[in-house]
């Protein structure tokens, strides 16, 4: 599902983000993607998103090489990526059932699939009760989900989360990884970068762990350090 | 493909109604931008009416009585051809004179057939000189079959030149204005985009395509482009007959000699004009959203 055979990323030609990089993650994998801050957790999510592009190297994103990728094809690349964030980067101005349907709308699906699809969506992670709320109407928890059910919604292959607990209190977190468990169970891929040692340890899944933009731990039922 | 239109319209509704003032500012100088190049249009088919039978270096018309047999109109074509004077001539039947009638005095067309209207040569002589012209005319004038010799006054050459140089005058306001709109319309669509980045960066997030992302910004830079057309085409709709009286009422003007535009002249204007606001629109918002909308 993703690969990578010996990817570097240099900023402005000084700020090495990721070198020599590579490694293999299969469909319906779950994984941790720990270092400290700078390490190059965000700089390898936003290349398989096409956010950044390599210099050197290859990113192979469901099938296909994505550095020759068009750039009128990326927006297809991302409709089967899902992508969470700490800030949740969600509309303010829009509720809930809007900013889930807004994902839809914006990649032109039909009122008839928007409307079965979001009621779906927000019933799975748990938000049947708020359609009408405004994000700012909502708990730290909450939002993440209107922002995973956004990420969700149009079922994609990959889900990339980068520190989406960072935010809320420990509780909180493992009901977001109690959701995140569930739709990788739907045979979706899960990478997520994060500094959350409890969480890491507690679910004993694969970790990657870079230092500096190089790998230097990739370990089945891994933990934090 | 409704809920598309049904998207882009709400969000170009919505752009506009966030920034009025911007809104309200491009819309007035795209008007005064097409009230220009509606009135460089007018003007020039204004001119080009009044002095429609002096066109391509026409001098003066040999007009023939009404009931001429058809060996005198020979004879009187085989001396044009053979004058050393004279470059080039046309003869105007009755068919071809209504046709001109109809185009210039559409109003009055109804009243007159071809048959009221008297057949004539428009004769292109080899100078334009005024000594020439007025011998030239004086043989044809007793000419047997001749009604009357007219020949193209100053007045018309004035009036020919001042047409030309009001022309240049507006064409170079209506560029500067069309200018200054355009980057108006430029700023209020850059505006709309940083009034909307986080839902862009959303629309990018989840794989909107960049012409979807680009389209409502391109359409709202077309609405104000089209509602300053017609505003400015309102503005020419009624300037329109106070114009025209201006220039018509000053002294007592001959029927073909009037500055005025037909109908259809004026309708056309006004369809270029709606084009013309159109293109202004989206060329503003299309180097807005060329210039800051990339992946």
């Amino acid at each position: 599902m993703i690969r990578l055979e010996n990817v570097s990323k240099v900023y402005k030609g000084e700020t090495t983000a990721l070198s020599g990089v590579s490694l293999d993650i299969a469909k319906g994998e779950f994984v941790f993607l720990v270092g400290p801050s700078g390490s190059g957790k965000s700089t390898f999510l936003r290349l398989l998103t096409k956010e950044e592009t390599a210099d050197g190297g290859q990113v192979w994103v469901a099938g296909k090489e994505i550095n020759r990728l068009s750039s009128w094809k990326v927006p297809f690349l991302r409709r089967n990526i899902g992508s969470i964030f700490q800030d949740f980067k969600l509309l303010t101005n829009r509720t809930v059932y809007e900013n889930v349907a807004f994902a839809l709308e914006v990649i032109g699906r039909p009122g008839s699939v928007i409307r079965t699809q979001v009621p779906a969506i927000l019933d799975l992670v748990g938000l049947s009760d708020k359609y009408d709320s405004f994000p700012d109407e909502l708990s730290g928890g909450e939002q993440q989900r209107v922002s995973i059910a956004r990420a969700f919604v149009n079922r994609p292959l990959i889900l990339l989360a980068d520190e989406p607990t960072g935010n809320l209190d420990p509780v909180t977190s493992e009901e977001i990884m109690k959701l995140l468990d569930r739709i990788n169970r739907t045979g979706t891929t899960v990478v997520m970068a994060t500094h959350d040692q409890g969480i890491v340890d507690t679910m004993r899944r694969r970790v990657i762990e870079l230092d500096q933009g190089r790998l230097v731990r990739d370990q089945q039922q891994g933990v934090y350090a | 493909m409704i809920s598309r239109i049904s998207y882009f319209s709400r969000e170009a509704w919505a752009n506009i109604r966030r920034s009025v003032t911007l809104t309200v500012a491009s819309v007035l100088t795209v008007a005064v931008a097409v009230l220009f190049v509606g009135g460089t249009l007018l003007a020039r088919d204004a001119v080009e009416n009044s002095t429609a039978r002096w066109q391509d270096g026409v001098e003066f018309i040999v007009f023939l009585e009404p009931n001429i047999p058809g060996d005198q109109v020979d004879s009187l074509a085989s001396e044009l051809q053979q004058h050393p004077d004279i470059a080039s001539f046309t003869y105007f039947d009755q068919n071809m004179a209504y046709e001109e009638f109809k185009t210039l005095l559409p109003d009055f067309a109804e009243d007159v057939t071809p048959d009221m209207l008297p057949t004539s040569f428009r004769v292109v002589p080899r100078e334009a000189d005024g000594d020439l012209i007025s011998s030239l005319a004086r043989q044809f004038e007793i000419r047997p079959g001749v009604l009357e010799v007219v020949s193209a006054q100053e007045n018309v050459r004035q009036r020919q030149e001042l047409g030309r140089r009001i022309n240049q005058v507006l064409l170079v306001v209506a560029g500067i204005v069309a200018v200054a709109s355009v980057l108006l319309i430029y700023n209020s669509i850059r505006v709309a985009m940083f009034a909307r980045r986080r839902e862009v960066e959303v629309m990018k997030l989840v794989g909107a395509t960049n012409s979807f992302i680009r389209f409502p910004f391109v359409i709202e830079g077309m609405v104000h482009g089209l509602l300053g057309a017609i505003v400015g085409s309102a503005l020419l709709w009624s300037f329109r007959p106070k114009v025209e009286g201006l220039f018509n009422g000053l002294d007592k003007v001959a029927l073909f000699e009037e500055l005025r535009v037909t109908s259809s002249q004026f309708q056309g204007t006004i369809l270029l004009v709606l084009l013309c606001g159109l293109l202004l629109g989206a060329v503003g918002s299309a180097f807005a959203v060329g210039r800051f909308l990339d992946v």
